[in-house]
């Protein structure tokens, strides 16, 4: 064959995209994730508003938190749907046995991995970003409907909220991803990123007597809660900080998937 | 070509391969034949830099895989059957492995149609039955026009009609001054297939020959002579026979002469003969008599 047929970095990239755009799943999740966080915005700013009764005749149930904690209030199942398509897209082809018929195609293993990664980011950050501003937009015109407290986009900790809350998604999907791919089974991968930013820190902070309790900081789900909180925390990390300490969760775990996928059988 | 030098892979205590060097040469179709657990997907793993090897090394056309500039057109590999995901069309399947090379959509479908899956390349792969998903694999492995095509058990699960296509593709690929290496645990299929002949068991090559120099070594005129005179017949007959193999200090094999012709020599030299039988293997038994010591799971008939 006289035609180019060399394996490039864009070409790897091309054909992990393909991979996941060819699968239902990645649509499912996507989908689900943008019409969850949206949808329970939008409830729980009606239900800030009285406008849902909460059937037991109180005070509105989420009477007292800031409009943009509100609005957002869907974040949390976004985290849990992009953490396991995460750990699906390091996973998955382990299950199958394909990932040897990939690295039959590209033997070098990190460009693999990294195309996987930067697939995965450049697919959940726009959809999670349509997600939360979308949540914003339809939550706050719910608020302002009802002449409640809202908060405008141009407000700083507004935004700050927004793009971290984007990224603290975007950025667990990764360490789904790297620990799919460390652990190469979807139910363990997808226990350990649920359990260790989820259960973890709340079992920690109940467990560890009050001196060691300055660590929990560190945790990811922690680490991020300078950026994904309008409140800043005094028991928390600054924003600064935060920010570096999430980020190398992050690298870090794929730094180990990364040497694990290069130093085993495949 | 493929270079197999000293090639060795343990998994923890278990010695998988054993120090085996071989080489599989283009043009011709090489047969890598062993029971199953003898090593021979491990050996194709290792071709293809998915395990790492204990020792030893392989090249292929030449090159370390990992550093080919082109991986698709140096080796088009199927390792297993079902090495897709069952959530994937068949064409979707292809045409995502194939953009890792550049390769696009028309080559795909020109691929599919040659193994016979242009009517089903929509549906899932999940759908499949054995065979349909060796002629997927075969299809990931002839996409890339390799000049290696190395494939494991290809005709596992085929159906007659399927197992004379393989043959017929096979036989073209050799031809074509592509090297074939595939891999069996039926004597029967490399017979028709093979032009080289790599036996493995345990881990070890046991045999790296032609086709047709086995089958003379181990087919009709074998002939098992025993004499008190052993030396001396040994001398005479070295010249003429293939081989001769002394099993014991009366007792030798030879083959490549007749048997007659073994008596006349004899009886001209004046040398006494106490046995003299002709042997008659079929390909088959020749394989199980080489292999006996290296089969991992005899059944209890077998074990005695």
């Amino acid at each position: 064959m006289s035609v180019d047929v060399d394996v490039t970095f864009p070409r790897i990239i091309r054909s992990e995209f393909i991979k996941l755009r060819t699968l239902r799943s990645t649509w499912i999740l996507l989908g689900s994730m943008l019409l969850l966080f949206i949808a329970f915005g939008a409830i729980a700013a009606l239900a800030t508003t009285g406008q849902i009764d909460d059937g037991r005749g109180g005070p509105p149930a989420a009477l007292g938190l800031d409009p943009v904690t509100t609005v957002l209030a869907g974040g949390g199942f976004a985290v849990l749907i992009m953490s396991v398509f995460g750990v699906l897209c390091g996973a998955r082809e382990y299950g199958s046995g394909m990932i040897r018929t990939t690295l039959a195609f590209v033997p070098k293993r990190l460009p693999v991995l990294l195309a996987k990664v930067l697939v995965l980011i450049g697919l959940v950050i726009p959809v999670v970003i349509l997600a939360a501003v979308g949540a914003f937009f339809l939550g706050m015109a719910v608020l302002s409907a009802a002449g409640d407290t809202t908060t405008s986009l141009s407000d700083p900790d507004a935004q700050r909220v927004l793009i971290g809350t984007a990224a603290y998604i975007t950025g667990l999907s990764v360490i789904g991803l790297a620990l799919g791919m460390a652990m190469r089974s979807m139910p363990g991968a997808i226990a350990t990123v649920i359990g260790g930013v989820l259960i973890l820190p709340a079992l920690l902070t109940a467990l560890l007597p009050e001196s060691w309790r300055s660590v929990l900081k560190y945790l990811p789900s922690n680490a991020a809660a300078p950026f994904t909180e309008i409140k800043v925390r005094a028991d928390m990390l600054a924003l600064t900080p935060g920010i570096i300490f999430f980020l190398a969760w992050v690298v870090a775990s794929l730094v180990v998937a990364g040497i694990l996928f290069v130093r085993r059988d495949a | 070509m493929i270079e197999v030098r000293n090639l060795t892979k343990q998994y923890g205590s278990v010695t998988a391969v054993d120090d085996i060097s071989f080489t599989v040469e283009p043009g011709k179709v090489t047969g890598f034949l062993g029971p199953n657990g003898a090593g021979k997907s491990t050996t194709m793993r290792m071709v293809l830099g998915l395990d790492r090897p204990t020792a030893g090394s392989v090249l292929v056309n030449s090159q370390n895989y990992r550093d080919t500039a082109a991986p698709v057109h140096e080796i088009g590999a199927l390792l297993e059957a079902k090495g897709f995901d069952k959530a994937r069309s068949a064409r979707n399947h292809l045409i995502a492995l194939a953009a890792s090379s550049g390769i696009g959509a028309s080559r795909v479908d020109e691929v599919l149609a040659m193994v016979g899956l242009n009517e089903v390349a929509k549906q899932k792969a999940g759908g499949f039955s054995l065979g349909m998903g060796q002629r997927l694999g075969i299809a990931v492995a002839l996409i890339g026009d390799p000049r290696i095509v190395m494939l494991d058990e290809p005709v596992n699960g085929l159906d007659p009609d399927g197992v004379l296509w393989i043959r017929h593709l096979l036989r073209k690929l050799a031809d074509e001054g592509r090297t074939v290496f595939l891999s069996s645990h039926l004597m029967s299929e490399m017979e028709l297939i093979a032009d080289q002949l790599i036996i493995i068991g345990r881990g070890k090559i046991l045999a790296d020959t032609t086709m047709s120099a086995f089958i003379d070594s181990w087919s009709t005129n074998r002939v098992r002579v025993v004499t008190p005179g052993l030396p001396e017949l040994q001398s005479l007959l070295t010249a003429r026979s293939t081989s001769i193999v002394v099993e014991s200090s009366d007792t030798f094999v030879c083959s490549g002469i007749d048997a007659a012709v073994i008596g006349q020599t004899a009886f001209a030299a004046g040398i006494v003969l106490h046995e003299l039988t002709p042997l008659s293997v079929s390909l088959e038994e020749a394989f199980m008599e080489l292999t006996k010591d290296s089969v991992q799971f005899h059944t209890g008939e077998n074990a005695a």
